[in-house]
């Protein structure tokens, strides 16, 4: 009796080959060999047949990396329609599930688009310009005894022509000098106008103001011009055009609309209604607008050539201008720099005193953080999508096991799972799209800000996004397929448990990740939704309730000390006949202004002391009372 | 075209598959070729020209029966091509137009 030979070849060269071959080709190869070893076994016995057996393993180093093409190229594309079919049948099967997983998908893109279009639109703003690049505010810095005293936004009008005199890299500047409450009148229409700017002609040819009507290179050339926006036009003209209309301001004068321009952009950060002819400041100056260094209520706006080195420019240009004016500055012992600051940077960047529309300005660390915020939300969305995929692997293992049975390879399978979780990322994004359009609206309402949908036209937005899309979607979808491809058949058809301990605790990470990025995200919801509790409830040192603020009319300088005293005791005496009103007072601003008044102000008998510059308010006798504003020391009610 | 390059192991091998109808797997194709050209050949060399061939397009294959001795794997059977018969016969009319120009004299030295 003859020992029956063992026909399987050694272990450790069958694992080699396994390395080797791809799956494909391993079966039949293997197959090849084995038969050899068999013959050899019978032939020549167990010795020869293992050293033959290692020999060919070993020369089969050869074959690494050979391809089998037949099973790569023909299957992928042909499964993708089947691929489509078996993913709504899923959708279709578990409708809680699938549709709790686009939602939460959805939501979350949702909300991550709409952070992005408000820090897209936020990062935009005044880049309609065409030449937005080249374009630098001067800014202005103002140092007594060395120490700053005034850093603003706006500045003194002589530093605009003596740029350009000065630097040859300067084409063109403009001033714009606000002027806050005119009453303007047209026939019996009369409308206060807080929204006034005194510009140089240049102003139409640095920015992009186009105008409707009106020849935008003589439009602002002569004394007591206008030029006012469209909705403006329309609210004192009507449907008729404004063209050559005379207005009258303050009743004082006659101005002649020489122009209508588009109204402004939300994302611009000069707002305006009216545009004055800068002649027209000249005029009520008497030139000072022209050659004062010292009246600082004029924002200046260069153009520049392209390319000019701003840091060198600057020096350049603060040696000129401390040469030039450097007897003043001793004498006085104080010193002006001009600093650039480029057009693109004012929104976000600038926090200076005096910016042209304080409230409007932006802060570039509040557009990084909800950007970051923006990111984070996705990636919530995505992990908990990860983990609801993962958490149904149970249902769809049995799916995995009849296909591999069926002879699917592991790539396919991860190639169905991540196609499926494509489609329903695509899913999640355009339901996401919509949510994001119906959200938008109520946003505006409720802010009253306008954002739109521009940055749809945006190709940096849709580079970004397509790229964070596909890596988030791949991402997100390679965990559940390789989780789910990699159950052995066998395994799954015999209903062994197969959630391994890898798995679960991979998932525990995951939904320990996910409820930190939750929990700090409400926290800082909280947080927020307190401060502004907060600061609502906060004391504000005087008191608002039943305060009723009227903006007194606009006097002449010559006018003011006669008819203002007179119109406003008349007033006066006239409410005082109400017994509604409790207490009455009047002063030059309110509290939770800007108080505008600067006055250089030093110690009576101090004769060497300097002057230091106060923001002032100017009030009537019974202005503390009424606002009950507390004092800490002196008499509250002076009586004249 | 650089894929229709016959290398002289290639064509020998095809050839082999192509004198092997509906046998020709791979081992039968070794021990066809240690017949034939009375040499060694190590059966890795063979599976590597065998899936070269039939990635160029000369062979074909299907696969055919398992046997005990094969562990239950199947084998897989190759068949020449049309394309692979054209290789072939370029090959060999290469060969045949050189030998009709060689001078009758080179034989008798020989």
């Amino acid at each position: 009796m003859s020992r029956i030979p063992s026909t399987k070849p050694p272990r450790f060269g069958t694992w080699i080959l396994r390395i080797i071959y791809n799956a494909s080709l391993f079966n039949e190869v293997f197959g090849d060999l084995q038969e050899l070893y068999n013959e050899r076994l019978q032939s020549k016995g167990r010795l020869t047949a293992v050293v033959h057996y290692y020999k060919d393993v070993l020369l089969s180093l050869r074959n690494i990396g050979l391809k089998d093409e037949r099973t790569i190229n023909n299957n992928s594309y042909v499964m993708l329609p089947h691929y489509f079919k078996i993913t709504i049948r899923n959708i279709e099967r578990s409708k809680v599930y699938s549709s709790l997983n686009i939602l939460g998908l959805a939501l979350g893109m949702a909300a991550f688009l709409f952070i992005l279009e408000y820090t897209t639109y936020e990062r935009g703003y005044d880049q309609f310009h065409p030449n937005f690049e080249n374009i630098y505010r001067v800014t202005f810095e103002d140092y007594r005894n060395g120490q700053l005293q005034r850093n603003s936004a706006s500045t003194v009008p002589r530093i605009g022509p003596f740029i350009k005199e000065n630097m040859p890299e300067a084409v063109k500047f403009t001033r714009a000098h606000p002027f806050p409450s005119l009453v303007i009148a047209y026939n019996n229409k009369m409308f206060r106008q807080n929204r006034v700017l005194m510009v140089d002609p240049e102003f139409l040819s640095i920015f992009n103001f186009p105008l409707i009507e009106g020849n935008p290179e003589t439009a602002l050339n002569n004394v007591r011009t206008v030029i006012l926006t469209e909705s403006t036009a329309k609210k004192y003209f009507g449907n008729e055009s404004a063209l050559g209309k005379t207005i009258s301001v303050d009743g004082i004068a006659n101005y002649e609309v020489t122009g209508v321009a588009k109204d402004i952009p939300d994302n611009s950060h000069i707002k305006f209604d009216w545009l004055f002819s800068y002649e027209t400041i000249k005029w009520w100056s008497e030139g000072e607008a022209e050659d004062s260094w010292n009246w600082n209520l004029f924002y200046t706006y260069i153009l520049l050539e392209s390319g000019t080195d701003i840091p060198a420019f600057e020096q350049r240009f603060d040696k000129i201008m401390y040469e030039h004016r450097s007897e003043i500055f001793k004498e006085y012992n104080f010193r002006y720099i001009f600093p650039l600051q480029a057009l693109g940077d004012i929104h976000l960047f600038s926090n200076l005193e005096w910016e042209i529309v304080p409230d409007e300005q932006g802060d570039v660390n509040a557009i990084n953080f909800l950007t970051l915020v923006a990111f984070f939300i996705l990636a919530v969305a995505w992990i908990n999508y990860i983990n609801l995929s993962t958490a149904r692997s149970i249902e769809r293992s049995k799916e995995v096991g009849i296909r591999k049975t069926l002879g699917a390879f592991r790539l396919q399978m991860i190639k169905q799972f991540i196609f499926e979780s494509l489609i329903l990322n695509i899913i999640s994004l355009w339901l996401g799209i919509i949510f994001f359009i119906v959200e938008i609206k109520y946003f505006n309402w409720l802010t009253n800000s306008k954002l739109g949908l521009n940055f749809l036209k945006d190709p940096m937005f849709w580079g970004l996004f397509t790229a964070v899309f596909t890596f988030g979607a791949i991402l997100s979808a390679l965990y559940p397929a390789l989780v789910l491809s990699s159950y052995k058949p066998i395994d799954i058809l015999k209903g062994t448990q197969v959630t391994g301990l890898s798995s679960s605790i991979q998932r525990k990470v995951l939904v320990v990740l996910q409820f930190t990025a939750s929990i700090i995200l409400i926290a800082g919801t909280t947080i927020i939704f307190m401060q502004l509790k907060h600061m609502n409830d906060q004391d504000l040192g005087f008191d608002q309730d039943e305060l009723i603020v009227f903006r007194g009319p606009n006097y002449r300088e010559d006018e003011f000390d006669s008819k203002f005293l007179e119109h406003h005791s008349a007033f006066l005496n006239e409410l005082r006949q109400n017994s509604n009103i409790s207490s009455i007072a009047g002063g030059s601003n309110i509290p939770g202004r800007e108080i505008v008044d600067p006055a250089g102000i030093k110690r009576y008998l101090d004769s060497k002391g300097d002057y230091k510059v106060f923001s002032t308010l100017w009030i009537g006798h019974n202005y503390l009372p009424t606002l009950k504003i507390d004092v800490i020391a002196g008499r509250v009610s002076i009586q004249h | 075209m650089k894929g229709t390059y016959l290398g002289e192991f290639e064509e020998l091998i095809l050839l082999t598959v192509a004198s092997l109808p509906n046998e020709a797997y791979a081992v039968a194709v070794k021990s066809d070729v240690e017949h034939n050209a009375n040499k060694k050949v190590n059966i890795s060399a063979v599976h590597s020209a065998l899936y070269r061939l039939e990635n160029k397009g000369f062979l074909s294959s299907s696969f055919g029966g398992a046997t005990q001795k094969r562990g239950g794997k199947q084998k897989r059977y190759f068949q020449v091509t049309s394309a692979g018969f054209a290789a072939l016969q370029e090959s060999k009319n290469v060969r045949e137009q050189l030998w009709s120009v060689i001078p009758q004299l080179s034989f008798s030295k020989a």
